[in-house]
């Protein structure tokens, strides 16, 4: 029961109303999972040289999961044990002492492959739009991407379909189904934020009391919606805009990149924004001086180190890394996050 | 040996403990509140009674009790921005994709489906469990009659803008219970009828001490008579109708001005018999009527002290009233400007130099867009003229039929009705009638589909902003929300929309 919002005004004097908040549903139980493990241990040349590997298949099932009711029913959601997902994938690793001598090499390195897929949402709707540009879809990951594919700019003169953004000087969207206008029904999956794979990678090296070690980190293939890049490419008035739109299009300037404003309206999501985000990136590097034995210490090592050195990406924005809105609901988004910080740090350890 | 024992109960404990972790795990919730342990007392039945009139608000907020059909219609029209503009072109689709890609569901005919649902299910939970609590018994009846009169309200709004409906008798109380099927209209007339009759039976007479508000005997029976008149049901239409104007109860204002004048809502009440009770103290809902009337950029201190300027009435219907109608001045060409001015009609909105401004709505002690304005669900000039209508239809243009009417007119400042009509005639003069009274107040459009005449009336209110409109068949009554469609196996869309 609830006394949120259903109030009414009698004699002038607002009284508080109380209704129920929802329908209730007394079969709710606990998710289920059933996960199936297949894994390896390898060691060689006298443990110098291990491998593992994986294979994991997990699938979840009663995953709570709201369901649309019908409206007329006076709710608009109800929870259950309705959900399906299922996760499988392989891991590898591999470590190495590669050289034991005077100098001591030491790498390691790993790599997984994941591939998720949701088997069920509410046992009724095979999708749900959890955005302009995002949904559930049951046979597909979580995270995929739908949007308008963006063709150019309606130039002066050319005939353009009616629908969505239907004016000289507005997105060109391509017709999809091809059925001579443009609606929700010429949206496409153009991907999907889940990477194809991911790895990491470390190594050191000691020489006397000199010691170098460095670890590097990969995703690639997913893709990530540039919310931050779209919001400020969209001439909607009212905010400021990314440079680019200082070229935007006019009777005299045109272009097919950037399309004239419209005040007060929602553009298009186009697949423009949402770009490949894969990357590698040099997470840490750290030179090292261990000093010899003193009478007070155990040990004391000097080092200068620097986090987060150089990414290699062609994502355009600030962070290729930064996947999140902060709901749940809008999951792989790129809202211009914080990003990760270069640092550089230079220190003293001493061990008593 | 020692040694032996204690291991022994070592493993006797950790028999124990897995025993006891392997049961079912079954929790009793302690801390929350729900139906099964609510309406117990007075109190309860009083505030789930409330919750089932809160849906009025949502009705008012955005208004969809009034611009879900007046958008639509042929005496005023929306500034053509997205989501409004489908409804004035007849553009939109089962989905309503044009109001949710600008979020305004709440002030369209989705609005209406979704608010008088959630009104009839809080309803339905007081018809069902008030009865059986123990509490002082008139004011017991009197809560389940003004569910039962609200559950009719809310049917009767849904079946007017989407013909066969949900009907919708008992509490959610399961997922199972959450779907039911459609009804033809004429059954949902029925059921509308067959809850009034127990509601009139339930409900005490309006009098002084009426809580502003509430809904009472009259305001049953008068809706009894407007419901009667869409389902064609002429003879109960007249019955109903005359129940209410002779009951003495209520009575017409006598300038038809103050109706619409906020500091005197008080007063109206007399005709005014059950409205919207807007207010604009903090915890109070107003209605956005207020701020859609008045002129952009709060340009007019005289309509409210935050007003927009998006909804203007057409020239031509300002034009079809005689200027001696009283009427037309809840109409303006000109406007006083906050400093001081008058401004000419060609400059009361951008969008053509024929801004009509509506003055129903005005509150110019508004705290920002909310209104205090109590606007008519229902009130005794309806009344007047569904009994001239229904006894035209049922006995022609009568002296009787002529008095109601007439009694309309000559308040509005008008002579009487020309005499000798033909049926058809005054009929017709009966609606026109209906419009010059009622306008925006949400009713013109249901005067035209439930004539079937918009088809031909629609495409002759035009102007500049919308030059061409031209309806369909179809668009007699709205699509079910596509949602409900989708949710919802046992519902299938109207036949003209699938």
């Amino acid at each position: 029961m609830s006394g949120q919002g259903y109030n009414y005004n009698f004699n002038n004097t607002v009284l508080t109303g109380i209704n129920p908040s929802g329908i209730a549903n007394p079969d709710l139980k606990w998710e289920q999972a059933t996960q199936l493990d297949i894994g390896i241990d390898l060691a060689f040349l006298n443990n110098r040289l291990t491998v593992v590997a994986d294979y994991y298949h997990k699938r979840t099932d009663n995953l709570l999961f709201t369901k649309a009711v019908p409206i007329s029913s006076g709710y608009s959601t109800i929870t259950g044990n309705y959900g399906s997902i299922e996760n499988k994938g392989l891991e590898l690793g591999i470590s190495a002492k590669i050289l034991t001598g005077a100098v001591k090499w030491e790498a390691s390195g790993n790599i997984t492959f994941n591939s998720n897929k949701v088997l069920a949402l509410d046992g009724i709707q095979n999708e749900l739009a959890l955005s302009s540009y995002s949904l559930l879809k049951v046979g597909y990951p979580l995270g995929i991407y739908r949007t308008y594919i963006l063709d150019g700019i309606n130039q002066t003169g050319e005939a353009f379909l009616p629908g969505y953004d239907a004016r000289t000087g507005g997105f060109k969207l391509k017709d999809v189904n091809g059925d001579g206008k443009i609606s929700t029904d010429d949206q496409v999956i153009i991907g999907n934020a889940q990477p194809k794979y991911f790895f990491g990678f470390s190594s050191s090296v000691k020489y006397r009391n000199f010691e170098l070690s460095g670890f590097l980190q990969g995703v690639q293939g997913s893709r990530l919606f540039n919310g931050f890049r779209f919001t400020f490419e969209t001439p909607s008035g009212q905010v400021n805009l990314l440079e680019g739109t200082a070229n935007r299009w006019s009777t005299t300037n045109p272009n097919n990149e950037y399309v004239k404003p419209a005040q007060g309206t929602n553009l298009p999501v186009g697949d423009r924004w949402v770009e490949d985000n894969s990357y590698v990136r040099v997470k840490n590097l750290t030179l090292a001086y261990n000093f010899p034995k003193v009478k007070f210490s155990k040990g004391i090592r000097a080092y200068v180190s620097g986090n987060n050195l150089f990414t290699f990406t062609k994502y355009q924005g600030w962070d290729p890394e930064s996947n999140n809105y902060g709901s749940s609901n809008a999951l792989f988004y790129d809202n211009g996050t914080y990003p990760a910080a270069k640092s550089y740090v230079i220190g003293l350890q001493c061990t008593f | 040996m020692n040694r032996y024992f204690s291991k022994s109960i070592l493993v006797a404990l950790v028999l124990v403990v897995c025993s006891s972790a392997c049961q079912k795990l079954d929790e009793d919730v302690y801390s929350s509140v729900i139906t099964t342990n609510f309406y117990k007392s007075a109190q309860d039945a009083e505030a789930a009674l409330t919750a089932a009139y809160g849906s009025i608000n949502d009705l008012f907020d955005q208004a969809p009790f009034v611009f879900g059909s007046d958008f639509a219609g042929d005496q005023l029209w929306v500034k053509p921005v997205v989501g409004r503009n489908v409804f004035a072109l007849y553009s939109y689709d089962t989905d309503y994709s044009g109001p949710k890609s600008f979020g305004r569901t709440a002030e369209s005919p989705y609005g209406l489906w979704q608010f008088c649902y959630k009104g009839i299910e809080n309803a339905n939970w007081v018809i069902e469990k008030v009865p059986s609590i123990t509490m002082e018994t008139n004011r017991r009846n009197a809560i389940v009659g003004e569910a039962l009169f609200l559950r009719a309200l809310y049917h009767f709004t849904l079946t007017k803008n989407f013909g066969d409906v949900v009907i919708r008798l008992s509490p959610s109380k399961s997922e199972t219970d959450a779907l039911v099927a459609k009804s033809a209209k004429a059954d949902v007339y029925k059921q509308i009828y067959k809850d009034l009759d127990e509601a009139i039976t339930k409900l005490p007479s309006y009098s002084a001490s009426t809580i502003k508000g509430r809904s009472s005997k009259e305001v049953a029976i008068g809706l009894y008579a407007k419901a009667a008149l869409y389902a064609e049901d002429w003879a109960t239409a007249k019955t109903k109708s005359l129940e209410v104007i002779n009951s003495g109860k209520y009575s017409l204002m006598a300038d038809v001005l103050d109706v619409f004048n906020v500091d005197k809502e008080d007063l109206a009440r007399q005709e005014n018999m059950f409205a919207f009770e807007g207010d604009n103290s903090t915890k109070a809902r107003g209605t956005t009527l207020m701020g859609f009337c008045g002129p952009a950029n709060s340009a007019s201190r005289d309509y409210g002290n935050m007003t927009f300027g998006s909804i203007f009435a057409f020239q031509a219907f300002f034009d079809s009233f005689n200027p001696i109608d009283k009427r037309r001045q809840l109409m303006d060409t000109t406007y006083i400007s906050v400093a001081g001015k008058v401004v000419p009609q060609k400059d009361i909105t951008p969008y053509t130099v024929k801004g009509v401004l509506i003055k129903k709505y005005m509150d110019k002690n508004s705290v920002g867009a909310k209104g205090r304005n109590n606007v008519p669900i229902l009130r005794l000039a309806d009344l007047y003229l569904i009994a001239a209508e229904a006894e035209a239809r049922l006995n022609g243009p009568s002296a009787t039929a002529y008095q109601y009417i007439n009694a309309i007119r000559n308040r509005a400042g008008l002579a009487n009705l020309k005499t000798g009509l033909s049926k058809d005639d005054f009929i017709n003069a009966v609606l026109q009638e209906r419009s010059w009274e009622l306008f925006a107040e949400g009713d013109r459009w249901y005067d035209l589909t439930r004539t079937n005449t918009f088809l031909t009336v629609i495409p002759k209110a035009v102007n500049e902003v919308y030059p061409v409109r031209t309806p369909l068949a179809k668009h007699r009554y709205y699509p079910i929300p596509l949602d409900e469609i989708r949710a919802n196996p046992k519902l299938e869309q109207n036949p003209d929309w699938k």
